[in-house]
């Protein structure tokens, strides 16, 4: 069996972990803070699922770019951002939101055959298209786990401000820690997509052919997205807002990348 | 038989169980005012005894008044005339719906009522500590007033007694419970780690001091004490080892500085109005503030709390947060109500020996008289004439003694009754055989 051979069924069983984490998520919002075993399962499920997709992206990567891997290399990304917010922030709910999305995006690879990714020649300017992937998929990432934290920042900020302290998730950190989190993944996202932008700006300006140079939508879509955030992070830092406004922009913002990435990156070219 | 003959030992009052907070702040009355009240209605009632128990959670008068047919209608007068006197709640509640909110003891009930109150047992927050010293301070008020006496003041010492027991012999103490505590464990659910975070304490009375001792155990990054008496902040601060005081006018700047701000005083009124809160909101720029009134009645109102990122939270919020701990606190509780009952069961003795104790006095004091009016009559006679007076006194000397050791071993037997027998049962058979007026004592009186 050849590493080529062994990779869809490393992709494959990926899919199924996330899947299982779904469920096990599921579950565990609605049992008790008694009954363990439902997170525990669901967490190692999806551990063990983005172990498994970052492998199967490994080895892709020895044949393929980044362009074309889009897909794995952005659940996987958004599985570690988890594994790391769970482990380190005490975010042990977020997976219970990660998990379906990296599920859908898996299964989207069944449904869908990415359109032909033209790769540049030049050394230079592919690794830049690599780069610019790498960071728009990072930047994806971070919008993603910002949209989960505000989901979690919303519901948990709706528990006490109606004063059902007995509701309060009790695997969810204080709710001043999930803002935080909330603020770092924003600017993290913004910085990275940012970076993403730029770098694909250049490369257009640099080595794209003559007859590509034109305003896709996908770019249209990609600086609408940026904009949002930019002005997420305005109406937070310059302007004051609440933390509860500044979560809903990053829903509204979410639902925007969303069509960015399914409804014209992934399905006109097959990549972000 | 009733040693307290043609009294009533009762507990009136009403309580977080039976009255809204609305009404409860409104019933609270400060030491001052009672001490200047209390003494009046404790004449012009005609009560033995009367202590008053006031906190934010209960409104409790209990004590000793005379048995009457209308003693349910007496008590509630007197109950309604403090009010009135203080003259809080009458204006936004008659009396009638004051009624519905009253429950009234009697005897032995309000005896297991009044052990559990001071054991925590029926506090808003189960086996909270605080209530314990506001009973001893409504014990020490009425004892300056003089509206105590034995009664009362023994259960009081029962009452304490009983609630040392609950609290080291059971789990409820083991747990943080009290309103200060609650307050924290509210504050953590916003924020995480609370060293990180300024503290503003409003107030600098009992429930101030305790929760500001609470907080300085986190080692937060500053503690202000804002109080309208910078003497008692100072007093405050020096006791804590940290913390900066201000006045009340420092207050719109303090709740732009500080992330929980805690209110505890006993002013009468609003102390953080919203217009207050909401230019502290604007100056912090989304910065969340945590604003915990534990004051009765409150001082933050509550339109602060619509706020967004502004978390406020009531004493009735602060049932919440404990609700966690609440079944094992509840098994604690169980485990408390056996002192309870043997607490009760130890006041019946006491109450039956206290009924007892006099008869048993009547019936020595008769076998005095009926020896002395015996032997004098024998010892009259002729055959006697020739004894000595030194003779005399022996022979009498020896009926008295007969007579004191008769009494000692009745006394014995009816306060520690053989099996088979009740302690009534032969009190009740001493008094009609020798107590109760006989025809041949109404021939030996005429």
């Amino acid at each position: 069996m050849t590493l080529d051979s062994i990779e869809p069924l490393i992709r494959n069983i990926a899919l199924i972990g996330f899947a299982l984490a779904s469920v096990l998520y599921l579950f565990s919002v609605q049992q008790t803070a008694k009954v363990l075993w439902p997170a525990r399962g669901a967490f190692l499920s999806f551990t063990a699922a983005t172990l498994a997709i970052t492998s199967a992206a490994a080895l892709q990567l020895q044949d393929a770019q980044p362009l074309e891997l889009s897909a794995l290399l952005l659940s996987a990304a958004i599985g570690w951002l988890t594994v790391i917010g769970h482990l380190k922030f005490n975010m042990r709910l977020i997976g219970a939101f990660v998990a379906p999305l990296a599920t859908l995006i898996l299964m989207m690879q069944f449904f869908i055959t990415p359109g032909h990714q033209t790769v540049p020649e030049n050394s230079t300017s592919a690794l830049l298209v690599d780069f610019h992937v790498v960071m728009a998929i990072l930047g994806q990432a971070f919008a993603i786990i910002a949209c989960a934290v505000s989901v979690f920042y919303l519901w948990q900020q709706n528990l006490l401000k109606k004063k059902r302290l007995s509701q309060l998730a009790q695997n969810l950190p204080a709710i001043d820690r999930i803002d935080r989190l909330l603020r770092i993944s924003l600017w993290t996202g913004f910085i990275l997509i940012t970076v993403g932008l730029l770098s694909g700006a250049i490369y257009t300006q640099l080595y794209a052919p003559p007859e590509t140079m034109r305003l896709s939508a996908k770019v249209i879509w990609a600086t609408a997205v940026w904009l949002w955030y930019l002005a997420t992070l305005l109406a937070k830092n310059v302007f004051g807002r609440s933390s509860k406004r500044i979560a809903q922009m990053c829903l509204a913002g979410f639902i925007l990348l969303a069509f960015s990435y399914f409804g014209m990156g992934f399905l006109r070219s097959g990549g972000p | 038989m009733n040693v307290r003959q043609g009294t009533v030992f009762f507990l009136l009052g009403a309580s977080h169980v039976t009255a809204p907070m609305a009404l409860r702040e409104l019933l609270f009355i400060a030491e001052d005012s009672l001490a200047a009240f209390l003494p009046q209605v404790h004449r012009r009632f005609g009560f033995h005894e009367l202590v008053v128990l006031s906190t934010c959670n209960r409104f409790e008068l209990m004590g000793v008044a005379p048995a009457s047919p209308d003693l349910t209608a007496h008590l509630h007068e007197a109950f309604f005339e403090l009010h009135r006197h203080h003259g809080t709640v009458q204006p936004h509640y008659s009396d009638e719906d004051l009624r519905q909110s009253l429950y009234l003891h009697l005897e032995t009930d309000a005896v297991r009522h009044l052990y559990r109150v001071a054991s925590s047992l029926d506090s808003l927050v189960l086996g909270e500590t605080q209530i314990t010293g506001q009973f001893k301070d409504a014990l020490a008020l009425a004892t300056r007033l003089e509206t105590i006496g034995p009664t009362v003041r023994r259960l009081g010492q029962e009452a304490l007694g009983i609630a040392k027991k609950v609290r080291s012999q059971t789990a409820i103490g083991k747990k943080h419970v009290s309103i200060g505590h609650a307050a924290l464990d509210l504050a953590k659910r916003v924020f995480g780690d609370l060293s990180a975070h300024k503290f503003l304490i409003v107030g600098a009375g009992e429930m101030a001091r305790v929760t500001a001792q609470y907080i300085a155990g986190y080692k937060p990054r500053g503690i202000y004490i804002a109080n309208r008496s910078q003497a008692n902040a100072k007093k405050l601060t020096q006791e804590l080892g940290v913390g900066e005081t201000y006045g009340m006018d420092d207050l719109p700047a303090l709740l732009v500085a500080a992330d929980v701000v805690i209110s505890a005083t006993s002013a009468p009124g609003i102390v953080i109005d919203f217009a207050m809160v909401q230019r502290a909101h604007a100056a912090r720029r989304g910065r969340p503030l945590i604003l915990l009134d534990i004051a009765m009645p409150r001082d933050i109102e509550a339109a602060a709390g619509q706020l967004e990122d502004v978390y406020l939270f009531d004493i009735d919020d602060l049932q919440q947060v404990t609700a966690a701990n609440l079944d094992e606190r509840r098994k604690a509780a169980e485990e408390a109500e056996v002192f309870i009952n043997r607490g009760v069961e130890q006041f019946q003795d006491w109450q039956r020996t206290s009924e007892i104790k006099p008869m048993l006095a009547a019936f020595r004091t008769y076998l005095e008289q009926l020896t002395q009016r015996e032997g004098a009559k024998t010892l009259g006679k002729e055959m006697f004439k020739d004894l000595s007076a030194k003779q005399l006194e022996a022979i009498q000397g020896l009926l008295q003694a007969v007579a004191a050791k008769i009494a000692a071993d009745a006394a014995r037997q009816v306060l520690s009754p053989p099996p088979g027998f009740g302690q009534d049962q032969l009190a009740t058979s001493l008094q009609a055989l020798f107590l109760d007026e006989q025809p041949q004592q109404k021939k030996d009186t005429a």
